[in-house]
């Protein structure tokens, strides 16, 4: 039931704007919990990265005196990774193509981190 | 995972035939734990790395290893021991003893330990029993290394958590992935 529920609120995510490529769930401890990200990543490795780098953002903030952290974001030549978390537990993790409107995508990934946390 | 010791022993065999034997050959060098600990000390004393650390704090260091040495050669291998040796790890820990410096000292021990087994199993005539004896004595040196290691690897993991914010299972989970 739960792992359809956050299914279901990925898929609304991924439909919400063309600039999304994929998203996935992950636990604090770096766990895949749901994924909508391409079957030939290495599930270990899209768990782990985007918990290390949102815990490390989470510190450096604080260490920076940035309060507290809202997102993660990474930018590449192909396009944007974006992490923000959704409830105490669980990392949202958003891939988007280069040319995206941010702000766009952070509205929807916000409002998604909130049904994420709910069902969690 | 089971309790990291309880592998350790089983692998090893530390608990084997052989460790029955080492009451005895702990009470062979227990009259000898003075002069290994001099010795001991007169090796850390020769290079200026390590004379630095114990530099002004000898005399009470070598009590506390001679409590160590007759705490191993005590014949009383019970889970109240391995907790000493535990602590002994944190100590070094605590202590910042560069964990070059603690493997440096177990093999010089061992060195010490051996050679004086060799000088007491040759005046007692019994020096077909040197392989249990080594074996056993061996075996239970890499024990309290172990358990000191896992206090150093314990602390560096706990230091990376504590500084990175990522969890205790995050890492273990970061380190656990396919090298590529």
């Amino acid at each position: 039931m739960r792992e359809q529920v956050l299914g279901s609120i990925l898929d609304e995510l991924d439909g919400s704007a063309a600039d999304i490529g994929a998203s996935a769930i992950i636990s604090l401890d770096g766990l895949a919990v749901a994924s909508s990200l391409a079957q030939d990543m290495d599930g270990d490795r899209v768990g782990a990265m985007p918990a290390a780098m949102l815990s490390l953002g989470d510190r450096t903030a604080a260490e920076l005196s940035r309060g507290t952290l809202e997102q993660v974001m990474i930018k590449g030549e192909s396009g944007y990774v974006i992490l923000i978390y959704a409830g105490k537990d669980a990392v949202l993790t958003i891939i988007a193509r280069k040319e995206a409107k941010l702000g766009l995508i952070f509205l929807d990934a916000s409002r998604a981190a909130k049904g994420i946390a709910a069902a969690l | 995972m089971s309790d990291p010791l309880e592998v350790f022993v089983r692998l090893t065999g530390a608990s084997g035939p052989c460790a029955g034997w080492m009451p005895t050959y702990a009470q062979w060098l227990a009259p000898h734990v003075p002069e290994i600990t001099d010795r001991f000390y007169e090796r850390l004393l020769a290079e200026p790395e390590t004379s630095q650390i114990l530099n002004g704090r000898v005399d009470a260091l070598k009590a506390t290893h001679n409590a160590w040495l007759r705490d191993l050669l005590g014949g009383h291998y019970d889970d109240a021991f391995y907790a000493r040796q535990k602590q002994i790890g944190k100590t070094h820990v605590i202590a910042k003893i560069p964990p070059l410096f603690v493997a440096a000292s177990f093999s010089i021990l061992r060195a010490l330990i051996f050679q004086r087994l060799q000088s007491e199993l040759e005046s007692r005539e019994v020096e077909d029993q040197g392989h249990k004896c080594t074996r056993a004595l061996g075996r239970l040196l890499d024990t309290c290394q172990f358990l000191i290691d896992q206090a150093y690897e314990e602390d560096r993991m706990e230091r990376l958590s504590s500084a990175s914010g990522l969890s205790r299972p995050l890492l273990e989970n970061l380190i656990s992935l396919r090298q590529r």
